[in-house]
């Protein structure tokens, strides 16, 4: 005899949050169907993808729903319970022991299961079938461990009564996004919409933002990982004029980013001020920020400053000035809000208009007027022509489309 | 915003008597080189964008991404020319480098020593192109191949491709002084997939709502030339007076 779990919903409820993961799919074109683990189908934990949000969960009990068939069983009713199939590793006392613990440890707090195990529950059956039963999660770490990307793989076991031992049934894993709160625009909740969130988008963002704990925290962590893909993966396009390469008027070719990010083409290397505020944006949001990507216009000059994936202090491209630049930037865009700028760094010095520099990648710093040195200062500076032409434009404010 | 370019000036240079619609890169032009994806976008009040991706068969760390912009009309390509300079960082962008022929009615490109990013326009069309590879390349050589496709008529009056061709042509006043509705049909009869372009000795081209007219230079009957391609590049020309 035997019981088998048949699968497992994580999304069970789509219209909530508060209580289990939310909505997302994997890419334009694929999506995520719901129960998200089945019985044959879900080998590795890839392949049993689920996201919580930190904020709409905390203080709730979160549930998943599974579904259990019994076979040559006559008893209608089991206990039913997971446990973490990777606990600690018993003491071996020693350095090997102590290494086997730290290295554990590690892994852990990387990538180890943050849902916890599953509460006992006596679930019953009709016609040899129990249904999808809802299990309540027990002591999930989802807001202690803040945004990242575990792995969690339960043993599920199962007895007739109390008096007896568990017995072994299927083990099932799962790979578990973790983000701050509820993804904000472009993308969205909304059933079938290729603006659900992206998991080939959540494997980037939740691995930049790992451990983040807040929006500017996570932000920051953002903007710092897309301004380190130069030189390696992308650069300032000096020789296309600082031209858009992924992001267009309205939308985002996040498709082809993400392309570019796993070694092939893309839409190529170059990328300019519009294509990197659009990356920290929508990287950003995805995890529940609220950033919005927004112009300052309009032809200013320039004080020297590092581009993406240049280590040549200059004003861009050795050119006199840009017609705009664009950042990802929070509230209004405006003179008194924070800009989050991944295209280039700013000298963080008393005087950013030349040597020496001390570079300063522009994380959560307050756009500003031209006689602080905030970040509009930094950038361009205090002559005719420079900062006084580099005027915020919360009017060019989007959040792209996603393709 | 950029106010470096003047678009007034650009009139005078736009190739009016050109009209090219359904167009695709052929394997002729393209030869050398592998598509590896072509999109077509979702057409829009303003323009058709078809994106072509292409890798070179030989040095295949070496890729080109192609924009073509079926626009309804030279102003319009005009511009969506002017929209595509404003997202570009750079204040001004210089011309393409002078060549025997000049690259279409109205041309840019990025800095350097190689041309690894152009934008042209030619009568009706805006096309941009980019280097998208592991490896920069110059994507000038494609940009004349296109260029030439655009604008080029062909020395003899008939090419070998009229015999599957289904076409008919008829032209008809309007309430308009000089305007004239063009309306043109072209099939293959085997499904294969044709573009045209329209000469004229003068007059303009454009399209309102989908439709077709010409703006005749004066009351005469006008004299058109049909040209229609193929995939492979082979042709065939109707004098449609």
């Amino acid at each position: 005899m035997s019981v088998i779990l048949k699968a497992i919903k994580f999304n069970h409820d789509s219209n909530a949050l508060t209580h289990d993961a939310i909505t997302i799919r994997r890419n334009k074109t694929e999506t995520i169907s719901v129960p998200e683990w089945i019985d044959g189908a879900s080998v590795n934990a890839e392949d049993s993808l689920a996201a919580y949000a930190m904020q709409e969960t905390s203080g709730q009990t979160i549930t998943i729903q599974a579904r259990f068939h019994l076979v040559n069983e006559r008893a209608s009713s089991f206990e039913i319970r997971a446990i973490d199939a990777n606990k600690a590793p018993r003491d071996q006392g020693g350095c090997i022991g102590w290494l086997i613990k730290l290295i554990y440890a590690i892994i852990q707090a990387f990538f180890g299961n943050v849902l916890g195990d599953v509460k006992t529950r006596v679930t019953n059956f009709s016609n040899n079938d129990s249904g999808f039963v809802s299990f309540d999660l027990l002591n999930p770490k989802i807001w202690t461990k803040g945004v990242g990307v575990y792995f969690t793989e339960w043993q599920w076991q199962y007895r007739r009564t109390r008096k007896q031992k568990w017995t072994n049934m299927q083990m099932s894993r799962h790979k578990i996004y973790v983000i701050l709160e509820a993804p904000k625009s472009s993308w969205n909740q909304t059933a079938n919409s290729d603006q659900l969130p992206w998991t080939e988008v959540l494997d980037y963002s939740c691995n930049w933002a790992r451990f983040a704990k807040t929006r500017d925290e996570a932000a920051t962590k953002i903007t710092e990982s897309v301004y380190g893909l130069g030189p390696a993966t992308f650069e300032y396009d000096c020789p296309g004029g600082g031209s858009s390469h992924y992001a267009s008027w309205t939308t985002f070719n996040c498709t082809k980013f993400l392309e570019k990010l796993k070694g092939l083409f893309g839409n190529g290397k170059y990328i300019n001020c519009t294509d990197c505020a659009t990356i920290v944006t929508t990287f950003s949001n995805v995890l529940g920020c609220d950033l919005w990507s927004s112009r300052m216009q309009s032809s200013f000059k320039l004080n020297p400053l590092l581009a993406i994936g240049s280590n040549t202090w200059q004003t861009a491209c050795g050119w006199s000035g840009f017609s705009y630049h664009e950042v990802a930037w929070k509230n209004n865009c405006d003179a008194n809000d924070e800009i989050f700028d991944a295209c280039l760094q700013v000298d963080a010095d008393a005087n950013p208009t030349g040597p020496p520099h001390s570079g300063m990648l522009p994380v959560n710093i307050k756009f500003g007027d031209c006689n602080t040195m905030d970040y509009r200062l930094r950038l361009s500076p205090g002559v005719a022509g420079g900062c006084t032409n580099c005027n915020p434009a919360p009017a060019t404010r989007i959040r792209r489309t996603v393709l | 915003m950029n106010d470096q370019y003047d678009i007034n000036k650009w009139k005078g240079l736009a190739t009016k008597n050109l009209f090219i619609g359904d167009y695709f890169i052929d394997k002729k032009t393209s030869a050398g080189w592998y598509l590896y994806e072509k999109n077509v976008s979702t057409k829009t009040s303003d323009y058709l964008l078809t994106e072509y991706y292409l890798q070179h068969l030989i040095n295949k760390d070496e890729a080109i991404k192609i924009d073509i912009h079926e626009c309804a009309s030279w102003d319009q390509a005009h511009a969506l020319l002017s929209q595509y300079l404003q997202v570009h960082m750079a204040q001004e962008l210089p011309r393409t480098r002078q060549q025997k022929e000049r690259l279409g009615d109205v041309d840019y490109a990025g800095f350097g020593d190689m041309e690894q990013h152009i934008l042209f326009t030619r009568a009706n069309m805006l096309v941009v192109l980019n280097t998208i590879g592991h490896n920069d390349v110059s994507v000038r050589a494609m940009a004349d191949a296109i260029d030439t496709d655009f604008y080029l008529r062909p020395l003899q009056e008939e090419g070998t491709l009229s015999a599957v061709i289904n076409f008919s042509f008829s032209i008809n006043k309007t309430d308009e002084e000089n305007i004239l509705e063009l309306q043109l049909s072209i099939q293959d009869n085997l499904q294969r997939p044709l573009w045209y372009k329209l000469f004229a000795a003068g007059g303009e081209f454009y399209k309102r709502n989908d439709q077709l007219f010409f703006n005749s230079p004066n009351d005469q009957a006008p004299k058109i030339s049909l040209i229609i391609k193929d995939e492979y590049g082979a042709w065939t020309q109707k004098n449609l007076s």
